[in-house]
């Protein structure tokens, strides 16, 4: 869509006429088009207690933002816990990871001495690496 | 648009922000500037048919309160899944905490292993 193209809307005389900004009319026309399809000029006009209802309806945008506010605010804090924490255990699982391989030379040395431990220990990171893969598809 | 023979207008350019604004709006409703324009024509018109006072401010209150509405409907949808975002990262939290326990645990266990 071309920036040099011009738009044009036109407006009623009588709508002109009576209003004192015409820039400030449009700005408000694009600024709710999305909700002028929704205007029932009938109804409109004979609505009376808009004010009432905007106070309630403004108290009630009020509130829900404080909640909406707050609960966004806890969501960050567990979150940045939760993934500082599955860093730090997958820092360590590497680390971890680093042990084994000495292990593995040393059990190849070692034989048969450091069966149980050594066994036990690897079931253990074997569990350890598939859940953090595991977790790092879901992420991805 | 087809305008009413009876009626006179006025024809008002669109600055160059408010331009910015209309293609920015044919974005975000799947439409195209020339249709969306059309319908602000249609409404203008439709509208102008109304000669009560303060009708132009009791449309704003009350295309003010839609969009009000609209918001408060976005943030009670966004408060049900930040919940159960919540929920589910506490839960994460639970397990890494035990995992990080059991993993230092691992780590001692190793490294005695390793000093063997």
């Amino acid at each position: 869509m071309s920036e040099k193209r011009k738009f044009n809307i036109w407006i009623p005389d009588s709508t002109a006429e009576s209003t004192p900004d015409l820039t400030d009319l449009v700005d408000q026309l694009i600024y709710y088009y999305p909700y002028l399809m929704k205007v029932d000029c009938e109804e409109l006009k004979k609505k009376k207690d808009l004010e009432k209802e905007s106070d309630e309806v403004n108290a009630e945008f009020f509130q829900i933002s404080q909640v909406h506010g707050k609960l966004r605010q806890e969501y960050g804090v567990v979150h940045f816990e939760a993934n500082e924490l599955y860093t730090r255990n997958t820092l360590t699982g590497l680390k971890l990871g680093m042990l084994m391989k000495k292990l593995n030379r040393a059990k190849s040395i070692w034989g048969e001495k450091l069966n149980l431990d050594y066994d036990s220990a690897k079931e253990m990171i074997k569990h350890y690496s598939d859940r953090y893969l595991l977790k790092k598809e879901e992420e991805i | 648009m087809s305008f009413s023979k009876k009626k006179k207008y006025v024809k008002y350019e669109l600055s160059y922000k408010q331009k910015q604004k209309l293609f920015k709006l044919a974005n975000q409703n799947d439409s195209n500037p020339d249709k969306i324009v059309n319908q602000i024509e249609e409404f203008l018109d439709r509208f102008s048919e109304y000669d009560e006072e303060d009708l132009w401010e009791k449309l704003l209150s009350f295309l003010h309160l839609k969009m009000l509405e609209d918001k408060i409907n976005q943030k009670s949808d966004d408060i049900i899944e930040t919940k159960k975002k919540i929920n589910q990262e506490k839960k994460f939290l639970g397990e890494y905490e035990e995992d990080y326990l059991t993993i230092v645990e691992l780590n001692r266990a190793l490294d005695s292993l390793n000093k063997v």
